[in-house]
């Protein structure tokens, strides 16, 4: 102190200006670094980066707006017509985004690929939630349900009437996706989801989908109770039967397949062939284990699902569940040995052949058909061997065998199904008329000419003749063709006649030419006229009555008005009521002239 | 001069302030090694998650970071390192706070990074979250364990059932480049179908952008038709989606190329084919009709069903409109019932209020479907309110009792046979009409009063109560009830009853049993007993039946063979030495 008090007064004045502008100086940028400080927040690392980032992309760096675009359609797999759809981010945030995902990488794990998906969805939708709808077209990773689920989820969060607006727009399978991710996020906004499907006249599909996410609650947690809501809620089965299926996989998973046992008792709560279906998808993966199980619960409960697993099985390994079959006692499994048997039978052809004979007589038959089905569908080649070498074996009728080669057969070569057929088939044998008529049905589409051909040569008094002639002329006249037969009327077998006559009054009728069925009537043989009007009136009724009763008055011929006015009577009498009380008074009025005239004569 | 100086040593002393203090601030700084103030570059990162792993996870803090990317580095940051059971401790602390979008965030980085140290420990833990959750979990854990060990990964996901079963092997298949490799494993474990069926489903997702390639996946793969269905409507959606109807066109095209291929009696695939269209219909249902009957009478008779069925969900009264105008008519006739049907299942309460609008014809149906369905939905008392309330429909509501009947039976027999008798009358034919309908479900559990109920209305129809009843109760297996109630039945049935054990009996091969069935009855009852099992024992037991008539009387053998020998003459299945022997027993008369 003393030292100071001896200094000159000048340096003294230095000495103090020194001090205080010490002084100040420490204050003032005391002051500036507390204003600095507590104007800016505590940045972490990723704000500076992304102020870095922002700073970048001021300076004009529209190129890394497209190059972060074009990463992101990369990681979120999107195609380059989702391109323009990014022009809709501001710069920064992709920026921003571009930033997080080269972080990521430097990690000491990477993020997988799914989670870096989820997370890019979330925040695209946190910062522009329409764009981001706008790119699930451009999704090619799936069918879009999940990038629509991952949206709704993150922008119900963040503004649900946004989101509910935007429902509006979504087609049927999207918008329950939405829905169902809506619901799920804000369990407590049900009420406003309500209110907006009614907007949307959707409120039908809205309950069931409240439904569903009531039961998905108890789910995880009590899968009894879930499958209990699941029964009784009042959404038809069979909209539900993904989720009815669901339930059951959960408790199973849960509890094992004793949960089996139960659900025996539910059998009036759901239609059979749905339950059916329901069991089969959840035993199908271990159907051996839920065997297993089953054969021990008491008779009633064992037999009604047994058909169940085991059918399930067969699908999988028909042999396996052949055999566990066999090892049931007391098991009417008669129709379910058949089953599977058949469905073995076309699974492995070649080896079921080959063991026939160790399978049971009775079951023999239905093995070798299914297989040699399967064989000829294969390699017809194959099956004509096996044709010759198993057709004798006990149990099998041979015939019966033949007959299935040529119809697998000559669905894929008719030609030479037929020539087989005519090398080997019997002439007299009643089987050869189903064969003729697999081959000539086969070949008329491609060639109706030359399926009329080998038809018109069969013997006039063949069972081809006789039966299937007129299934022919059916399909010929389905495929367009009925003038073509109508060109070959006069080599019609006499057998043949009702049929054709038939088969031909039942295209005219159905394609309403009226006026060539009644041309026809000069070509129906004299003693067939009244049957020919019979059927006429029969195909009428069936195609359109009131149609055929305004026509009836322009028929030429009074035996051809008044027979198809007394059928369509007789038709309205005793089988069904198809006519107004008028037109019952005008056709009783044709019968009645009709009556006159016979008296006058 | 004093005051120059004196402002220039103040300037130089404010210069020296600013500066000492930004000295002593940063030397501080620097000692306090503060890392949220420290400019930390990109690269660093490394080095930064090292300094945090010792550090507590706060949770609370964590999700409560408004920035969802910001967030998520966090996170991973301060996980990197923490063993299991920390993870899984922080995994339970994360379900006591309030469920939303950020906790999900942060249990799925939690489970994921326990799947990276151990995928096993972290599937059993995703069983704990909500069901919705399974599917997002099960992939991200199979993600992390694929690539450690395939092996592992594919066995467990055979475990599993379900969705998150298809999950996981999806999400395998999705993780490998040699899918072959996980076939060869598939395959020595069982599951090669599950895997091709998995294969075949990530490869028609990749092809939904070309939905006819799609189709053809879908087709040319040998995936039964359930799995086909499946995929096929996930493909016709998706096309739906972006096309709208325009693409009905095409896909019934494709639909119509498949149904031409398929074979008449292949059932299972023309009902899927159907689904799919019904499926599709919901898009624009008036579209899909004109367009079905535009097309072929077989592909008309196909489809328009189940285009007007899935209309009608829609909207009845359009669906049954178009029915309407459909020139027809036994087309027209099974739509409506189907139609009818369906509306009636849907809608019960509804169908019912409207009944007098519904053609004759088709309300009797129509009441029983309305009717079951309310029963399953509202139980019995309700049902039978609904059904009391329709006695002006007379006739038409007998088949509604019917079908009441036969669902109340099996979940409650005795409440139904109660109701059965306390409303019908004695002399009353519906009453053994209805009490047949219990029979299967009574002979279960009282098979002594199932008889009697029988015996006491038979008179009343032409059905044979009693033997209803014998079968359902051999059908048990209880050899000893049957024979017990063999003893009381009526003379007029007791033909029939016979025959319906014996072939049970046959059916149980319980051979011996069926042939010795009738020993303490009259000779003649006998032969006729065998002489009618001749047929189910022919057909069933072919090899047993030289053996069988061996140790019968030879008048009974003779019935035997005798009417096995007139069927081996239809459908032979005896060997040449059988039916020697077999004519021996006729021929030794």
């Amino acid at each position: 102190m003393k030292s100071i008090l001896a200094l000159s007064p000048a340096k003294k004045t230095a000495i103090c200006g020194l001090a205080l502008g010490a002084c100040i100086g420490l204050f003032a940028v005391f002051l500036i670094t507390q204003f600095v400080f507590s104007e800016q927040p505590r940045e972490t690392d990723e704000h500076r980066q992304f102020d870095t980032a922002v700073k970048q992309i001021e300076r004009g760096s529209n190129r890394q707006e497209v190059e972060t675009a074009r990463e992101l359609l990369q990681i979120l797999k999107l195609n380059d017509d989702s391109l323009p759809v990014f022009e809709r981010f501001s710069e920064e945030s992709l920026v921003g985004i571009a930033d997080f995902i080269s972080e990521t990488k430097q990690l000491d794990y990477p993020v997988s690929s799914q989670s870096l998906t989820s997370l890019l969805i979330r925040e695209l939708t946190r910062i522009n939630p329409d764009a981001t709808l706008d790119l699930v077209p451009h999704w090619t990773l799936s069918d879009g349900q999940d990038f629509v689920r991952m949206v709704f989820e993150e922008w119900s969060d963040t503004d649900l009437s946004a989101a509910l607006q935007a429902t509006e727009q979504l087609r049927a399978s999207q918008w329950q996706t939405a829905i169902r991710a809506i619901l799920r996020t804000q369990p407590n906004q049900s009420h406003r989801v309500e209110e907006y499907a009614k907007a949307q006249g959707m409120e039908n599909k809205l309950v069931s989908l409240i439904e569903e996410n009531e039961i998905l609650e108890l789910l995880n947690q009590r899968p009894e109770e879930a499958w209990y809501a699941v029964l009784d809620d009042d959404v038809s089965n069979g909209l539900q039967k993904d989720l009815i299926t669901e339930v059951l996989n959960t408790w199973i998973s849960q509890d094992g397949y004793q949960v089996l046992d139960r659900i025996y008792e539910f059998r009036h709560k759901i239609d059979r062939f749905r339950l059916r279906e329901i069991l089969s998808e959840v035993v199908q993966h271990h159907p051996e284990e839920a065997f297993r199980h089953i054969v021990t619960l008491q008779k009633e409960k064992r037999d009604w699902l047994l058909p169940i697993v085991l059918e399930t099985w067969a699908k999988r390994d028909p042999e396996a569940a052949y055999y566990a079959l066999e090892s049931v006692e007391k098991f009417s499994g008669r129709f379910l040995s058949s089953t599977i048997v058949s469905d073995w039978a076309r699974s492995d052809p070649v080896s079921v052949l080959q063991k026939l004979e160790s399978l049971p007589r009775s079951l023999r038959e239905d093995a070798a058909t299914a297989a040699m089905s399967e064989l000829t569908s294969q390699d017809p080649q194959t099956a004509m061997e096996f044709l010759s070498n198993w057709k004798e074996i006990l149990g099998v009728d041979g015939r019966n065998l033949e007959k299935v080669f040529v119809k697998d057969w000559a669905r894929q070569n008719p030609e030479e199904a037929l020539t087989w057929v005519q090398e080997n088939v019997d002439e007299a044998h009643p089987i050869l008329a189903d064969m003729v008529k697999d081959v000539v049905l086969n070949i008329a589409p491609d060639d109706p000419e030359r399926a009329l051909e080998i038809a018109l040569s069969q013997p006039s008094r063949s069972i081809f003749t006789q039966v299937y002639f007129e299934s022919l002329v059916r399909t010929l006249g389905t495929l367009g063709h009925i003038d073509l037969v109508m060109s070959i009327l006069d080599q019609i077998p006499k057998a043949a006649e009702l049929g054709t006559f038939s088969a031909i009054a039942w295209h005219f009728v159905g394609d309403e030419r009226w006026e060539d069925a009644v041309q026809l009537t000069a070509s129906v043989p004299e003693d067939l006229q009244t049957w020919y009007f019979k059927r006429l009136a029969f195909h009428g009724i069936q195609n359109n009555v009131h149609t055929l009763i305004e026509k009836l008055d322009t028929f030429p011929s009074s035996e051809m008005r008044t027979t198809m006015a007394r059928e369509i009577l007789r038709w309205h009498e005793d089988v069904q009521s198809i006519v107004s009380d008028d037109q019952v008074k005008h056709l009783r009025s044709i019968v009645a002239d009709s009556n006159l005239i016979q008296a006058d004569d | 001069m004093k005051t120059n100086l004196f402002v220039v040593a103040c300037c130089i002393g404010m210069v020296l302030g600013g500066v000492a203090y930004l000295a002593v601030h940063w030397s501080i700084g620097l000692f306090a090694s503060d890392p949220i103030d420290t400019e930390i570059p990109v690269s660093s990162a490394r080095q930064d998650s090292k300094q945090l792993r010792d550090r507590p996870v706060n949770l609370h803090e964590l999700t409560s970071e408004d920035n969802l990317l910001v967030r998520n580095i966090e996170l991973r940051k301060q996980l990197v390192g923490l063993d299991t059971s920390k993870l899984l401790e922080l995994l339970e602390r994360t379900f006591e706070l309030e469920q939303d979008q950020d906790v999900t965030d942060v249990q799925n980085q939690l489970i994921e990074c326990i799947a990276r140290i151990d995928p096993a420990v972290a599937l059993e833990n995703v069983w704990a979250f909500k069901f919705d959750r399974w599917n997002g979990l099960v992939s991200s854990i199979f993600t992390e364990w694929t690539p450690v060990n395939l092996d592992q990964a594919l066995q467990t996901a055979a475990t599993l059932t379900g969705i998150p079963r298809r999950t996981a092997l999806k999400t395998i298949l999705h993780s490998v480049s040699d899918t072959a490799k996980v076939l060869e494993i598939a395959e020595s474990i069982g599951i090669v179908r599950d895997v091709e069926f998995a294969l075949s489903e990530l490869k028609v997702i990749q092809s939904l952008h070309d939905p006819l390639r799609a189709f053809d996946i879908v087709f040319s793969d040998s995936l039964n038709d359930i799995e086909q269905e499946k995929l096929l409507i996930t493909v016709a959606e998706s096309w739906a989606n972006i096309e709208g109807s325009s693409m009905f066109y095409p896909l019934l095209d494709v639909i119509i190329k498949r149904f031409e291929a398929t074979r008449e009696n292949d059932r299972e695939t023309l009902r899927m084919l159907s689904n799919v269209v019904a499926e599709i219909t919901q898009y624009h249902p008036e579209s899909m009709w004109k367009l079905v009957l535009s097309k072929s009478a077989e592909v008309r008779n196909q489809f328009a069903s189940s285009v007007l069925v899935a209309w009608g969900r829609q909207d009845f009264e359009k669906a049954l409109t178009a029915l309407e105008r459909l020139d027809d008519v036994e087309l027209q006739r099974q739509i409506y019932r189907s139609l009818f049907r369906a509306e009636a299942i849907r809608a019960p309460l509804s169908a019912l209020n409207n009944i007098d609008e519904v053609s004759i014809e088709h309300r009797r149906s129509t009441i029983a479907w309305a009717i079951r369905q309310l029963f399953r939905n509202q139980g019995a008392q309700n049902a039978i309110v609904h059904l009391t309330n329709l006695k002006e429909q007379g006739e038409n509501v007998e088949l509604a009792t019917q079908f009441l009947i036969e669902e109340w039976a099996k979940q409650d027999v005795e409440a139904a046979v109660s109701w059965i008798l306390s409303t019908t009358a004695e002399d009353d034919p519906v009453r053994a009409t209805l009490l047949d309908e219990t029979l299967s479900e009574l002979s279960l559990i009282d098979p002594h009063r199932a008889l009697a109920l029988a015996q006491a209305n038979s008179r009343l129809t032409a059905v044979p109560l009693e033997a209803s009843v014998l079968y359902y109760v051999s059908l048990q297996g209880d050899i000893e009830t049957v024979k017990g109630l063999l003893k009381n039945v009526s003379k007029s049935e007791r033909r029939v009853v016979y025959q319906h054990v014996g072939e049970n009996l046959i059916y149980f091969n319980q051979l011996d049993e069926a042939a010795k069935l009738v020993d303490d009855l009259s000779s003649k009852f006998q032969s006729e007993y065998f002489e009618e099992l001749a047929l189910a024992w022919f057909r069933e037991r072919s090899e047993t039946l030289v053996a069988t008539a061996s140790k019968l009387s030879s008048e009974n053998a003779k019935a035997l063979a005798n009417g096995a020998l007139r069927f081996n003459a239809y459908y032979p299945r005896l060997t040449d030495q059988e039916v020697a022997k077999l004519k021996s027993y006729i021929n030794d008369e």
